[in-house]
């Protein structure tokens, strides 16, 4: 790690606000790994290991379904991804894949496992800005769930059912998501 | 109201608090707060503003939300033990669905935001465990619910549709469905598209 990458820790969400001698903690952890655009992450299905930082470059979510890939959010510089599996080492409910070259840092389940088990002051905040995360998530997920409820019939209505099914999907579950993105973009 | 001496043990059981040391667990049981309701009677409204989280030590509470066209709709019914409220815990925001008591009336004890808030700062044990099992269960509804889901949003009929969004609301309100049950529609759903497909020929 450089000097550089601690900089960039303190720019990024998942980390504002931790002490100085507790970032040193969260540097041992943090493993950099390059991937070139277009390569894959990880796998749709494939048991969880880590949570990602992206230092450079944009990552997408993706959910392979039938032949085409349906895109479920994008992530850039600075934003986390995948830390769900880190939570609760379920498998991967989606895969991700590089779309730029990209410089990321992992954050293992082995060593925040080790950090939780342990009440570390840094398991508590990473705890805490997980739950922030996991809720806004919930919440997104909530407002999905009305827009299917309410306007999931009428939206079907003269068009070819599953054409209109795919546009729903991905209008609907991208939308909230990609606002944020792009409001994250302009600043 | 303080937690009376009659329901103590039963507070000093839940799982959340259980794990703790004596201290720990004295200071805890200063700090919260005890509320009963009698059958029927609301604990908070979807909307509502409110931030605590409420354990619940005996009783039921059940949750329901008001989907489409006005209709209330029952989605999960939470037992001693669980959790709710969490999400505005963290998050302070209106509450997303209605919480009652059950039929035999509930007993829950009061975790505030400022409570807890001052709790976490002076990384207690029991934040910690508070915090721990928060996001271990949000992520494991947060998962179920996307599951269900995603095969809404790809569902062929008006009423998978549905009753696939009513499960994935179900999920995010704490019922708890085993792997078994939240796959068994895609079952259905397959023999659904190879009915139509057949009907077709």
């Amino acid at each position: 790690m450089t000097v550089n990458s601690y900089d960039f820790l303190n720019d990024i969400p998942l980390f504002k606000g931790i002490p100085q001698d507790q970032m040193m903690d969260i540097l041992r952890m943090l493993r950099p790994v390059s991937f070139k655009a277009g390569e894959l992450i990880f796998r749709q299905g494939e048991e969880g290991r880590a949570a990602f930082v992206i230092q450079s470059g944009a990552v997408e979510i993706f959910l392979q379904a039938d032949r085409e890939a349906i895109v479920l959010a994008r992530f850039q510089s600075g934003e986390l991804f995948g830390e769900l599996a880190l939570i609760d080492g379920s498998p991967r409910s989606a895969g991700a894949r590089a779309m730029t070259n990209c410089e990321i840092l992992c954050l293992d389940k082995s060593e925040f496992d080790f950090l939780r088990g342990q009440h570390q002051p840094v398991a508590f905040h990473l705890l805490r800005q997980f739950s922030d995360e996991l809720c806004a998530r919930i919440r997104d997920t909530n407002e999905q769930i009305d827009q299917l409820l309410v306007h999931g019939k009428s939206e079907q209505r003269g068009g070819p059912i599953v054409t209109s099914a795919r546009k729903d999907q991905q209008d609907a579950s991208s939308s909230n998501i990609f606002k944020r993105w792009i409001s994250k973009l302009s600043k | 109201m303080a937690i009376p001496k009659n329901v103590q043990s039963q507070v000093i059981a839940h799982p959340l608090i259980s794990s703790l040391n004596q201290e720990e667990t004295r200071l805890i049981m200063n700090q919260l707060d005890y509320k009963a309701l009698r059958a029927g009677e609301t604990l908070f409204k979807e909307g509502d503003s409110g931030t605590q989280c409420f354990l619940i030590i005996s009783g039921s509470i059940v949750v329901s939300k008001c989907l489409e066209s006005g209709l209330d709709q029952t989605l999960a019914t939470l037992g001693s033990g669980e959790l709710l409220g969490q999400i505005a815990l963290i998050d302070r925001k209106p509450r997303s669905a209605t919480c009652k008591a059950g039929a035999q009336g509930v007993g829950l004890v009061l975790l505030g935001s400022d409570t807890f808030e001052s709790l976490y700062s002076a990384q207690n044990t029991f934040a910690y465990k508070v915090l721990d099992h928060i996001i271990s269960d949000l992520a494991k509804r947060l998962r179920g619910a996307n599951q269900q889901l995603s095969k809404a949003k790809s569902a062929s009929t008006d009423q998978l549709r549905h009753s696939l969004s009513i499960k994935a609301a179900q999920v995010i309100a704490g019922h708890r469905y085993t792997e078994d049950e939240l796959n068994s529609i895609e079952v259905v759903k397959t023999d659904f598209e190879e009915a139509i497909k057949y009907s077709r020929h």
